[in-house]
């Protein structure tokens, strides 16, 4: 049972983010895509935040947003974007879905650790 | 069509980007403006594609995956860090890539609000022959030198489907605030 799924095709970004998240106590899971992470959440209910990048293969960062509020009908998870992309209209796609926040990447652990805590324990 | 102002803005952006996104655990970074490529030794690349319906853009960057070339990729793993294997170096050099032209595709998203960018694929330099295919107007290479040791190569290549005109005033800074999180 993770507290954080951590959602990236890249590897690095898999490994850097849910490296740097067990080294300050939280429980993290992975996947690999949108697809897969929508797979893990539905086998894991324990699930407080998922942490997602945008542009993946098989199924992009905001599409599983939506279909986790959809499809899954879990509205109590929180979802945060941790993306290149910087675009209005991407982040309106993103509220409208019910996410919590954006971070433009390269992700910088010590400005957010305090308030993904605070998401965990919510 | 790009005009020169164009031309020299999409250079400006390009190698900003650079600047902000090669350097790993606060390296030192150097970005030179070639007139050829010459012949590099560099055999892979990592290409990246920023498009809209006016132009599509191509950033690439070639790369040795050499010792040296891994342990300065391997440098941002902040606890033991082991020997890079091929898969985990290409991903780091891809990762990299992707930081770059993300930056690329948000300074020219807030003057094309429709661009779009693509996701870090690695392939043979060889490749490189087959983008003259795509009848480029702009095309710039350029130098980069990591810690003063550790050289790459970049070029930037352009292809228009209509008039690009815009501007970037080299004096004005865009500042995102990369990795704070923003609450909505």
């Amino acid at each position: 049972m993770a507290q954080i799924l951590v959602v990236d095709d890249s590897s690095t970004v898999r490994d850097e983010v849910a490296g740097f998240l067990k080294r300050n106590g939280l429980d993290v899971a992975t996947a690999v895509d949108g697809k897969d992470g929508l797979a893990k959440l539905r086998m894991d209910a324990k699930v407080k935040l998922v942490v997602s990048d945008v542009n993946m293969p098989n199924m992009d960062g905001l599409t599983m947003a939506e279909k986790i509020r959809g499809e899954l009908g879990n509205k109590t998870v929180n979802i945060v974007m941790l993306t290149t992309e910087n675009s209005p209209i991407m982040k309106e796609r993103g509220k409208a879905a019910g996410i919590k926040g954006w971070i433009v990447k390269p992700f910088k652990g010590d400005a957010v650790l305090a308030t993904f805590k605070k998401l965990v324990e919510a | 069509m790009i005009t020169d102002r164009a031309k020299a803005s999409f250079d400006r952006l390009l190698v900003s980007s650079l600047k902000s996104g090669m350097p790993v655990a606060g390296a030192s970074v150097s970005v030179e403006a070639l007139k050829e490529l010459g012949k590099i030794k560099e055999r892979k690349i990592v290409i990246l594609t920023v498009s809209s319906y006016l132009f599509r853009a191509l950033a690439i960057l070639y790369f040795k995956p050499d010792a040296a070339t891994r342990a300065y990729f391997n440098r941002h793993a902040d606890e033991g860090a082991h020997a890079l294997g091929d898969d985990e170096f290409y991903d780091r050099v891809a990762e990299c890539g992707n930081v770059v032209v993300g930056a690329l595709n948000r300074d020219l998203g807030a003057i094309f609000p429709h661009v779009g960018m693509s996701t870090p694929n690695i392939i043979d330099k060889d490749c490189m022959q087959y983008v003259d295919l795509l009848g480029c107007s702009l095309t710039k290479h350029y130098k980069i030198v990591l810690d003063g040791e550790l050289t790459l190569y970049a070029t930037l290549c352009v292809a228009d489907y209509g008039l690009v005109d815009f501007h970037v005033d080299p004096t004005v800074e865009v500042a995102v605030d990369t990795g704070e999180l923003e609450m909505f």
